[in-house]
């Protein structure tokens, strides 16, 4: 009986102990997107970071890291893929980009990039994850091309190229034209 | 009296010649050339901006090929050989008078040729006049049209159906059309 109630009494305190260290916890949400329309092979992919703290305090020691691009399929452009801040406040947000660019085309599974911050002072660091922007296709860049460039160069030599075959006869046409139409005019006057 | 009538059968052979829609050999190469060469200028676009890889469709892409520039060859020629029918005989007329005024300035001095000889010249040169700008005028008007039909229907009517596809019909269909737009034109 006593054991009973002194265990209810430890768990209603151990809540009330843990709902006090929410009030002075920070949580993070992270996002995770892709800014780029087509996802291209061997064209700049943009991700776009943003972290907010919704708690009531300040995280600090955030490390951002982001494994998912691996240099066998991505080549880094620029942004680094570990980021630290040392103080996120409460209700503020910080935000990160990177670009990179994908070798090969294909399917691609885009994951979660991995932050660990300290919620309360004095604690271990937590884990958190961002938002998975999920299975994307990488177009190859001749089928890309084919829909989207402009392609003006090549109009351009097109152009070059039939010139010939029809401005040609019709100089021919036109000498003699005016080589005899020319005898006839003076008729009219 | 033979020497007559043979006279008279060169004439004859002659004016057939000049009313019937068979070319000579030479005009015919020159335009079975010029359909061959612009037959083939749209495969450039097709390399380009199209971005047809012939590598990976060796055989339908050759047979294609193949196939539509022997179709289109023929019926670009044949477009040419009927607008340059029409045209010729339009121009002769014009003609008439400037070049007789030019060989008869050329043959002014000359008292040894008769007035026949003076006049068959005149044809003569009338008709290679005729000839010469019939025949330039059809190529210069059969490829821009060919041109503006091609990049219509290649790029306007069909552009979402596969490559190889369009430019079967659009290099095929343009030629065809060239050939029935010449036969109406009569």
């Amino acid at each position: 009986m006593m054991s009973v109630s002194l265990l209810l009494l430890t768990i209603i305190s151990l809540f009330g102990i843990s709902n006090a260290a929410d009030e002075k916890s920070a949580r993070l949400l992270i996002s995770k997107t892709i800014l780029n329309e087509a996802l291209v092979s061997g064209k700049d992919l943009t991700i776009h970071y943003e972290i907010f703290n919704v708690g009531p305090s300040s995280a600090t020691g955030v490390e951002l890291s982001d494994t998912s691009f691996r240099i066998s399929d991505y080549k880094h452009i620029s942004g680094l893929s570990k980021v630290r801040w040392e103080h996120i406040g409460a209700s503020s947000n910080v935000s990160h980009t990177i670009v990179v660019r994908p070798l090969s085309p294909g399917a691609q599974n885009i994951t979660s990039a991995h932050v660990s911050y300290i919620a309360i002072e004095g604690e271990p660091p937590v884990n958190a994850y961002s938002s998975e922007p999920g299975e994307y296709y990488i177009f190859p860049e001749r089928e890309y091309d084919r829909l989207h460039s402009s392609h003006w160069i090549e109009w351009a030599i097109f152009a070059a190229m039939t010139l010939p075959s029809i401005g040609m006869p019709f100089l021919l046409w036109y000498r003699s034209r005016s080589r005899y139409v020319d005898q006839i005019k003076p008729k009219k006057h | 009296p033979q020497n007559a009538t043979k006279k008279l059968t060169k004439d004859e052979e002659k004016l057939l010649r000049d009313f019937s829609k068979n070319v000579s050999t030479k005009s015919s190469a020159v335009f079975y050339g010029n359909a061959f060469v612009v037959s083939l200028i749209p495969l450039w676009l097709y390399w380009r901006v199209y971005e047809i890889d012939p590598l990976s469709q060796p055989i339908v892409f050759g047979a294609a090929v193949l196939v539509v520039t022997l179709a289109a060859t023929y019926l670009i020629s044949v477009a040419h050989k009927n607008v340059k029918f029409v045209l010729k005989h339009k121009i002769a007329l014009k003609r008439q008078d400037a070049v007789s005024r030019e060989i008869n300035a050329q043959l002014a001095d000359d008292k040894k040729l008769t007035r026949k000889e003076k006049d068959d010249r005149i044809l003569w040169k009338k008709n290679g006049v005729s000839d010469f700008e019939a025949t330039n005028y059809a190529i210069f008007y059969n490829n821009l049209l060919f041109v503006l039909f091609f990049v219509v229907v290649s790029f306007f009517v069909l552009p979402g159906i596969n490559p190889i596809g369009n430019y079967v019909v659009s290099v095929a269909g343009s030629a065809g059309l060239l050939a029935l737009l010449s036969t109406g034109s009569k």
